[in-house]
């Protein structure tokens, strides 16, 4: 992976790392990749894609509110201002 | 069979917590401990599964002060059943890790403390291992159940995926990640986990599939899989086959296909999911907060998410780019179909034996030993525990020698929805096997 | 000239699209309808909402897509405040619909795909900070994707009103401010206007960028590929600052979900009343353009007049034209074929009244003050209409609008009243 590369990927995923980190994580990178690049001697392309391990046959909710997902005091691990959380800037 | 749990009277808790507390103090089994009086059964619960009122942090600082206001539903149904949460334990970095070390405060192992207790759910293990009659409600997403029961000796129990609901649990990689058991009796286990099973209308993928025990007498030995692994575990290893053909079982040895490929799948799977489960922290509506409200929002988030470990920063940077549109072919799809093709694989055996392994391919390192290894070196070390990990098949890691005063665990995997058999294989087996532990609190 | 469009339209539930709370905004204080799910908080899991997968099948059916019949979920990562897992669960390739049209005037506009996804929660732009409402924070919606197929303004003002007709036909709340991105080329680069709200926006936008983009090209210069936002307050669109890309929102499969079946859900039968409209004034002999007005947003007057002979055609329509005149709409379909036999053509309002058997509810007008507490009790439910700046006029007409309908009240004096309530609200 090419320095560029890595820094768009640093932005896209909203990590900054100073530069020691940036130096060995770069690195880590991309000996992680070498080894996930052994995926490329095989080829299995008829095979099936298991997004789960087991099947899991669909679950659907009722449009009801009776059995509500409860919560304990909404705003206990967050500020808030007149009922709203407060957020950084837009 | 019922099991028999540590419960204390009122006179009792004080002096127990206590005892607990200077125990925790050396070996950092626990992230929280509740102080509070409770006469129900005695069970610990690894910090990334929420318990309404007690921090939760998955021994991240970027949770650090979070208390949620709602419960796991595992919670929910054992707090219904009579069990009573005594603490938080310890563990890797939201599940990030096989030994233990990517925690703020490193858990040690109770055998002896130079030596890692396994990760990622090591304070499970370490708890476990140090109170009486002990459940820990743990987890595993690659191996965090088996690798710590092995290295701390206790029991592990790695259901099926699905059978528990992961309503409540923080989210590492949600296509994998499983709640399972540790304890140090089959029967303690089987009690926890009656309490837990069945569907959950808060979490799509659990299931209400009936968990069943049927229990062959065949053991089969992928020799493919033994290729990499230290000698001194093939002859303990080959030594424990001796012992359980002597009791019955008849031994098969098979190659399996692609296995070599599970590990780099297994990450790059568990890496894409959780780059996205991590993309919540953003450091102002819980846990860690940024002060500063007027930084523009993408400055800010970058600023709490300067939170996480390097390991976690690590992952969150390669899911990011094995996701992105251009190369997810290459990665993403050929090991979801990886996936598929071990599965069939395994399935096919698993129908009439069990698959038998030792759980780690090394004897308990020293922390010094691999605290600067590289991840991918690290990574590999999980050759054992992530095939039925990945795969979804339920599969227990149990004690079964003691070298140089450490123990050692060997790995049953059964097929899926099988659960209950390895619980029948660990009862028979602790007829004639006695766990050995340094030191209990009660 | 290419115009497609991605227009975003709240369902008709009554809980959101994973988890129980209620999915519409009501009068309660911020942040009152939520729970762990729709604050994205570590641990909560995601459930759909059966009826949300229904609505929307009925709708791609409605647009002749055709259906997947496992239909699933992708998740979108992006970072914004107001999205709070930081991902969006949405739909792609998945999605419930794919390859639909709608038929305008003979000709086909494309469907590329209807998907469900969650809406993002509230946002308020501070100063030094924002505040959060997540109430609407996992409100189901549609997001329905058009090809580039729409060549003129005239089309994409037709292409709205049939689509918001078919919408209405499936039970959407038609008053509901459509949130549309636009894309828009006149020559090859690709322009695309995103976020634009309400119908007259969004015409409004269009026309802006079909100037700007002609008038660069008559000017011999060139076209930049890119985002632009729409400004109300100048009826502009600007240059943006791109969000994400597709390469960044790196979607994938979202593990929390599975596969759904569509081939055994409840649809609802699609009805294309601009079509109805078509055959109505064939077989009646009678202008396509007055029987459209009545029956495009009205169910009501459509199963009225499928219900008439020829030869009441006529004066079906003039009944119900007079009876809407007077305000008079609570009719039953008996009680209209009643008056249809009799002779009505003089019959002034209280005449209609006293024909149905009502009085009270019609004699007593509003007054004043009844009309005052009913303009602060609008302005509390739709916050949004004081943050977009309700003062600059035109969303001030829309108010006005709203209000005499509610209170049956008319004429200019009516609207100035109204105008005067408002603005005071505003100044406090």
């Amino acid at each position: 992976m090419e320095k560029d590369e890595f820094n768009r990927l640093l932005k896209t995923a909203r990590i900054d790392l100073d530069e020691e980190e940036s130096a060995y994580i770069e690195k880590d990178i991309n000996d992680i990749l070498r080894f996930f690049d052994k995926l490329e001697d095989v080829s299995l392309n008829d095979e099936e894609l298991a997004f789960h391990s087991v099947e899991i046959p669909e679950k659907l909710r009722d449009d009801s509110n009776e059995n509500k997902n409860e919560i304990e005091n909404v705003f206990y691990n967050g500020e808030n201002y007149r009922f709203y959380f407060l957020g950084p800037k837009i | 069979m019922t099991g028999k749990f540590l419960s204390l009277k009122d006179d009792e808790y004080k002096g127990f917590i206590s005892r607990l507390k200077q125990a925790n103090e050396k070996l950092n089994a626990f992230n929280f401990i509740d102080e509070k009086e409770k006469n129900g059964k005695i069970i610990s619960v690894k910090d990334n599964i929420c318990v309404k009122g007690m921090p939760a942090t998955a021994s991240s600082k970027i949770l650090q002060g979070y208390t949620p206001g709602f419960n796991a539903t595992v919670i929910e149904r054992l707090e219904n059943a009579g069990f009573s949460v005594i603490g938080k334990t310890n563990m890797d970095e939201f599940g990030f890790g096989s030994f233990g070390l990517n925690s703020e405060n490193l858990a040690k192992n109770p055998f002896n403390e130079e030596y890692v207790t396994g990760g990622s759910s090591s304070g499970s293990a370490v708890a476990t291992a140090l109170i009486k009659e002990h459940v820990s409600i743990a987890e595993s997403t690659g191996g965090s159940i088996s690798a710590p029961a092995s290295f701390c000796g206790v029991a592990g129990l790695t259901p099926t995926y699905g059978v528990i609901s992961r309503y409540g649990l923080i989210d590492y990689a949600s296509s994998l990640d499983k709640i399972g058991f540790m304890g140090k009796s089959a029967d303690n286990i089987r009690e926890v986990m009656e309490n837990t099973i069945g569907s959950d209308p808060n979490d799509t993928t659990s299931l209400s599939t009936a968990i069943s025990n049927k229990k062959p007498n065949k053991l089969y030995v992928i020799d493919n899989l033994m290729a990499g692994i230290n000698e001194g575990i093939k002859d303990r290893f080959e030594d424990l086959l001796v012992k359980l053909s002597a009791k019955g079982y008849k031994i098969e040895h098979v190659k399996m296909d692609y296995l070599e490929y599970s590990v780099p799948a297994y990450y790059i799977l568990s890496m894409s999911e959780a780059s996205t489960n991590l993309a919540k922290y953003q450091g102002f509506k819980y846990g860690f907060k940024v002060k500063d409200f007027s930084l523009n929002y993408n400055e800010f988030f970058m600023s709490a998410r300067k939170q996480f470990g390097k390991e976690a920063k690590r992952r969150v940077i390669l899911g990011t780019f094995i996701r992105s549109k251009s190369i997810k072919q290459k990665y993403y799809e050929k090991a979801l179909a990886i996936r598929h093709a071990i599965i069939g694989r395994m399935d096919k055996i698993l129908k009439d034996g069990f698959i038998i392994m030792p759980t780690m391919p090394i004897f308990t390192p020293k922390i010094s030993e691999v605290k600067d290894i590289s991840p991918v070196e690290a990574y590999s070390m999980d050759m054992l525990t992530v095939p039925p990990n990945l795969c979804g098949f339920p599969h227990l890691s149990f004690p079964y020698f003691y070298e140089k005063g450490m123990p050692l665990g060997a790995q049953v995997i059964t097929d899926h929805f099988n659960d209950y058999s390895l619980l029948d294989f660990l009862s028979e087996w602790e007829n004639d096997f006695q766990y050995k532990f340094k030191e209990e609190v009660s | 000239m290419k115009i497609g469009l991605e227009v975003h339209v709240a369902l008709p539930t009554k809980t959101k699209l994973f988890c129980s709370d209620l999915a519409y905004e009501n009068q309660e204080e911020p942040n009152s309808n939520v729970c762990p799910v729709c604050l994205g908080l570590p641990g909560a899991k995601p459930v759909l909402n059966q009826k949300a997968l229904e609505i929307s099948t009925s709708i791609a059916k409605a647009l002749n897509c055709e259906i997947n019949e496992k239909t699933w979920f992708v998740r979108k990562v992006y970072f914004y405040p107001d999205l709070p897992k930081g991902y969006q669960i949405t739909q792609l390739d998945g999605a419930v619909g794919i390859k639909g049209y709608v038929n305008l005037n003979g000709k086909r506009i494309g469907i590329r795909r209807v998907q469900i996804e969650e809406d993002p929660a509230r946002i308020i732009r501070e100063k030094d900070y924002s505040l959060i409402d997540f109430n609407r924070s996992g409100v189901p919606l549609n997001e329905i994707v058009t090809e580039p197929d729409i060549t003129s303004l005239d089309e994409l003002k037709g292409f709205i009103e049939e689509l918001r007709s078919i919408l209405y036909y499936q039970g959407v709340n038609i008053n509901q401010e459509l949130k549309t991105d636009l894309n828009i080329s006149l020559a090859e680069k690709r322009v695309e206007i995103k976020n634009v709200t309400g119908v007259r926006n969004l015409i409004a936008a269009a026309e802006y960028e079909i100037r700007r983009q002609s008038s660069l090209i008559q000017e011999g210069k060139e076209i930049n590929a890119e985002t632009r936002s729409y400004k109300e307050d100048t009826d502009e669109t600007v240059s943006s600052r791109e969000k994400e890309t597709e390469e960044e929102y790196g979607f994938t499969f979202e593990p929390d979900l599975t596969f759904y079946d569509t081939t055994k859900l409840s649809i609802q039968k699609a009805v294309i009343a601009s079509s109805v409209a078509k055959e109505l004034a064939y077989k009646n002999e009678y202008s396509e353009k007055t029987i459209r007005e009545l029956i495009l947003f009205n169910k009501k007057n459509l199963s009225l007049l499928i219900g008439l002979s020829k030869d009441e055609f006529k004066k079906g329509v003039s009944l119900i034209e007079k009876l809407a005149s007077f305000g008079i709409d609570d009719y039953s379909e008996e009680e209209f074929k009643k008056m249809i036999k009799q002779d009505i053509s003089s019959l002034e309002k209280d005449g209609f009244l006293q024909l149905l058997g009502r009085t009270s509810k019609y004699e007593e007008k509003a007054d004043e003050e009844e009309i005052e507490a009913g303009i602060k009790e609008m302005l509390s439910l739709d916050k949004s209409l004081l943050d977009r700046g309700i003062n600059d006029g035109k969303a001030m007409g829309f108010m006005i609008g709203k209000v005499k309908e509610k209170y049956h009240v008319s004429g200019k004096e009516a609207a100035d009243f109204i105008k005067k309530v408002i603005k005071s609200m505003l100044n406090n």
